[in-house]
């Protein structure tokens, strides 16, 4: 598509010259070039958008005017005739009348063919890029990367596979700015930058890959100033399709590999760390070992969040961490242990922890994750059961904003393990319910927990709370009377200071 | 049925009142009816046909005060009229007014045709009752004593001998054609098929001195029923009359209408492209109407089609006439320049050639080199009927 104005800028159109007819049919969109053998030639039913081409022969003026007119009752509104045809007065003004405009050429086929080979470009060059996308995807190694990798070496641009927070996934290390990164920037935002660059980046084409993986996916290509966008953009269509295959398709490898994983951990938990006749074989094949000593840890995410779309994540927060381990999806989050074939060091644990430390902060940068981290135990039988001090400890992790999420079981007492139980879904609503009497009175609840903790001393329970030993002995009262409970039975007590516990931590 | 008179010094029978408008039977064509007669006969010229008003003076001195006989088709019968000469000069006409004629060629030409045949003739019929022919057939009726029947071989000024009604009809009907040129000498030619009788008649002519009188016949006037163009003179005759009619006021629509024609365009001729045409010379007219719109006229020896902004709007047979604005006086196609002020008129053209479809297509505009298919004026047809009851 093109105009008369921009043809006439052509070089190969050098010799050719508005005769006549007016300025405006020169703005008027060309989509397609006609040719007559000559002026008697047959004009097309509609000439819309049709430059006519007249390629020779002379002819009396009438018939440049039945031309002219023939042209605009068909909708046409241009001629390009032979110089041997230029326009008189009369056809001049014939022509000024119908608003057709007559081009003179000195080589009209040569003009037709000019401006057909310039009304092809745009194809010409979709195609050239759709047809070097297309060899750069069919010849591109398993995997995401390497389709997004070879298309920008066949391409010759900066190619990149972006997630839907605008982080790179593939591509050059200049993220195309501004895609604001990391957690805080507004997904819909960043989702509304990505579909559509502003104006500050006119060179930034961006598609999205239709895929339903949950990080979401952008292809992005940094166009140069003479690439026709709609070529470009076609390129980037066959790049993303095949992204989203081949995203498909490791999706469903993993899933595959998962299920294995998954499969074996779970049996291994199941019995204790002794596994059936064919364990051997498959631990090997998982690349698993037993023997040694076993570090576990467990991640705990949403259960919104899909462990196995984003254990990728989870393995590249571990290897930027430091961590060497095994990483299984198991419920909403992963199981993971690290295997030190020797007993470790003092060093080498606090080494190890400080890592774990690093693995932490980085996914809770992407996800909202917590982490338990078990004690050093040797053997298959050591690590299930470090698996699950490790589990008990993420649970705890949970509501512990101060540490980051993180708790080492070898830092928690038997208490916090215990009071760790107490968060189990059915102990909670239970201490709830025996201290609903206490609900609109936090004082009391407050000075019986205190009470209970200092061993029924009256005098400490003042001291620890700042107020008269009186103040206490009547909130104490208060409250077994309220709560309808016996102190002095130990199992009453235990319940009662247990449900204060869970309260006050919630 | 009263014999009639070959010697041209017996007069004919007798004339009407000389101030009865237009032809009836046993009409005359009265000297003083001639400047009207010319005038309506260059309209019938289309642009072409020789200029007759040049050839008026000779006419005037040649014809009677009481002018010729003018004799309806119809009525030759009942006035014993059988045997019928058509005359008609061969050439260029623009070689007449240079190559003036002494005036006996026609004769000459008629006597050899006699001759020849060994016939008399009763009556004189123009060959073609438009431009310079027309006059040429007075003078001839009058040189020789013969009425002058009402009717031609044309209807119209046309360029070529395939183009006579006769010979369109039956090639053979007219018989020997003699031609006289203004030196003396005298050519008889018979058998001959129309192509061959063109090409060697212009040959003759060309070579001779540019233009000669003719005789086609001599042959029975039953030959011209059905196939000749009634009441050409008496149409000339009433056109001229009507055109100097309006001579003070010539508001161009007005003049149309009273002509019974179509006004194409009032304006000045902005543009004529001359050049080689299939036969003739070519030339391509282009007036600018007061409208703004463009009217060509495409013109050999008479125009033959006109187009406004490039649509075909009349083109031959139907006369395309271009009058000066101021005077009305026609305008040939080869006196036409570049600033006239004119008006072209479109008037219905002899309905004779419009019946079917092998008389259209020899007076078409491709039987002129111009690849456009005919467009007939809408509404009646030239005034032929009227020449016929």
């Amino acid at each position: 598509m093109t105009d008369l104005r921009r043809a006439l800028a052509l070089p190969e159109w050098a010799g050719i010259e508005h005769a006549a007819g007016p300025d405006q049919a020169l703005e008027r969109t060309v989509r397609e070039v006609g040719v007559l053998a000559d002026a008697r030639g047959e004009v097309p039913a509609d000439a819309r958008g049709r430059l006519l081409v007249v390629a020779g022969g002379d002819a009396e003026p009438w018939r440049l005017d039945v031309l002219l007119r023939r042209t605009a009752a068909a909708g046409g509104h241009a001629v390009l005739v032979p110089a041997s045809l230029r326009p008189g007065r009369a056809s001049a003004l014939v022509a000024r009348r119908l608003g057709v405009a007559v081009l003179t050429a000195p080589d009209p086929l040569g003009a037709a063919v000019a401006l057909r080979v310039h009304l092809a470009l745009p194809e010409l060059a979709r195609a050239r890029w759709v047809e070097a996308a297309a060899g750069a995807c069919a010849s591109a190694a398993p995997g995401v990367a390497p389709v997004v990798l070879r298309c920008a070496a066949v391409l010759a641009r900066d190619l990149w596979l972006l997630d839907a927070a605008g982080r790179i996934v593939v591509g050059p290390p200049d993220v195309p700015s501004p895609v604001p990164t990391g957690v805080g920037a507004d997904p819909s935002r960043v989702a509304r930058w990505l579909e559509q660059p502003d104006a500050d980046h006119p060179d930034l084409v961006t598609l999205t890959v239709p895929t339903d993986h949950p990080r979401g996916a952008y292809v992005a290509l940094r166009r140069r100033s003479d690439d026709e966008p709609g070529a470009v953009r076609a390129a980037l269509g066959v790049v993303a399709t095949t992204v989203a295959g081949r995203l498909a398709l490791d999706r469903l490898d993993a899933e595959r590999d998962a299920r294995h994983r998954m499969g074996l951990l779970s049996e291994l938990v199941r019995s204790g760390g002794r596994l059936s006749s064919d364990g051997p074989g498959r631990l090997l094949a998982q690349g698993w070992s037993l023997t040694g000593h076993h570090i576990g840890l467990r991640v705990d995410v949403p259960s919104a969040l899909d462990p196995v779309a984003l254990r990728p994540d989870v393995l590249r927060a571990f290897a930027d961490g430091g961590v060497t381990a095994q990483v299984v999806e198991q419920g909403a989050g992963w199981a993971a242990w690290t295997t030190f074939p020797e007993e470790p060091t003092q060093a080498r644990l606090r080494a190890h922890a400080a890592a774990v430390r690093r693995v932490q902060w980085l996914l809770r940068a992407q996800l909202p994750t917590s982490m338990g981290v078990g004690s050093l135990r040797p053997g298959p039988e050591g690590l299930v059961r470090s698996l699950g001090e490790a589990g008990d400890a993420a649970r705890i992790a949970a509501t512990r904003a101060a540490s980051g999420h993180l708790v080492h079981v070898d830092r928690l007492g038997l208490g916090q393990l215990l009071l760790a139980w107490t968060h189990t879904d059915t102990f909670a609503p239970a201490a709830a319910s025996l201290l609903t009497p206490l609900h609109d009175h936090p004082e009391l609840l407050t000075t019986l927990a205190a009470y209970l903790d200092a061993e029924s001393s009256v005098a400490d329970t003042a001291a620890v709370l700042g107020v008269h030993r009186n103040t206490v002995s009547g909130r104490v009262g208060r409250a077994v009377q309220l709560l309808g409970v016996d102190l002095d039975d130990p199992e009453e007590r235990l319940a009662v200071q247990l449900a204060c516990r869970s309260v006050l931590s919630q | 049925m009263t014999p009639l008179p070959s010697n041209p010094d017996s007069p004919g029978p007798a004339a009407p009142a000389p101030s009865a408008p237009g032809p009836g039977p046993g009409s005359r064509l009265e000297r003083g009816a001639l400047p009207a007669y010319v005038l309506g006969a260059a309209l019938l010229g289309s642009g072409g046909g020789g200029d007759a008003a040049v050839y008026l003076p000779r006419l005037l001195a040649s014809v009677p005060v009481d002018g010729i006989e003018l004799v309806p088709v119809a009525e030759a019968g009942r006035r014993g009229l059988r045997t019928v000469v058509a005359v008609g000069m061969i050439g260029a006409a623009s070689v007449l007014t240079e190559k003036l004629p002494h005036g006996g060629e026609i004769g000459e030409a008629v006597a050899a045709a006699c001759r020849w045949s060994g016939r008399e003739v009763d009556a004189v019929v123009p060959v073609e009752a438009a431009g310079v022919n027309a006059a040429l057939g007075v003078a001839a009726a009058a040189e020789l004593g013969l009425p002058l029947l009402d009717a031609d071989l044309m209807g119209r000024a046309l360029p070529r001998y395939d183009q006579v009604t006769l010979v369109v009809a039956d090639p053979g009907a007219m018989g020997a054609t003699a031609v006289a040129e203004p030196g003396g000498q005298v050519l008889v030619v018979d058998r001959c098929s129309p192509r061959a009788l063109e090409r060697t008649v212009r040959t003759y002519v060309s070579q001779a001195g540019g233009w000669a009188g003719a005789a086609f016949g001599p042959f029975g006037v039953d030959v011209l029923t059905g196939q000749c163009c009634l009441g050409t003179p008496s149409r000339a005759l009433d056109l001229g009359t009507r055109l100097l009619g309006h001579g003070g006021r010539l508001d161009p629509p007005d003049l149309a209408a009273a002509l019974g024609g179509r006004l194409l365009a009032a304006g000045r001729v902005l543009e004529i492209e001359r050049g080689a045409g299939a036969s003739y010379t070519r030339a391509s007219v282009a007036v600018l109407d007061r409208s703004g719109s463009v009217l060509r006229l495409e013109a050999e020896s008479e125009y033959l089609a006109a187009l406004r902004d490039g649509e075909p709007v009349v083109t031959c047979p139907e006369l395309l006439c271009v009058l000066e604005r101021r005077t009305g006086t026609p305008v040939p196609a080869d006196r036409l320049r570049p600033g006239d002020d004119v008006q072209v008129l479109a008037l219905p053209g002899p309905a004779w050639w419009t019946r079917s479809a092998e008389r259209l297509a020899v007076v078409s505009p491709r039987a002129f080199g111009l690849d456009l298919d005919p467009v007939l004026l809408d509404g009646p047809a030239a005034p032929d009927a009227a020449g016929r009851s």
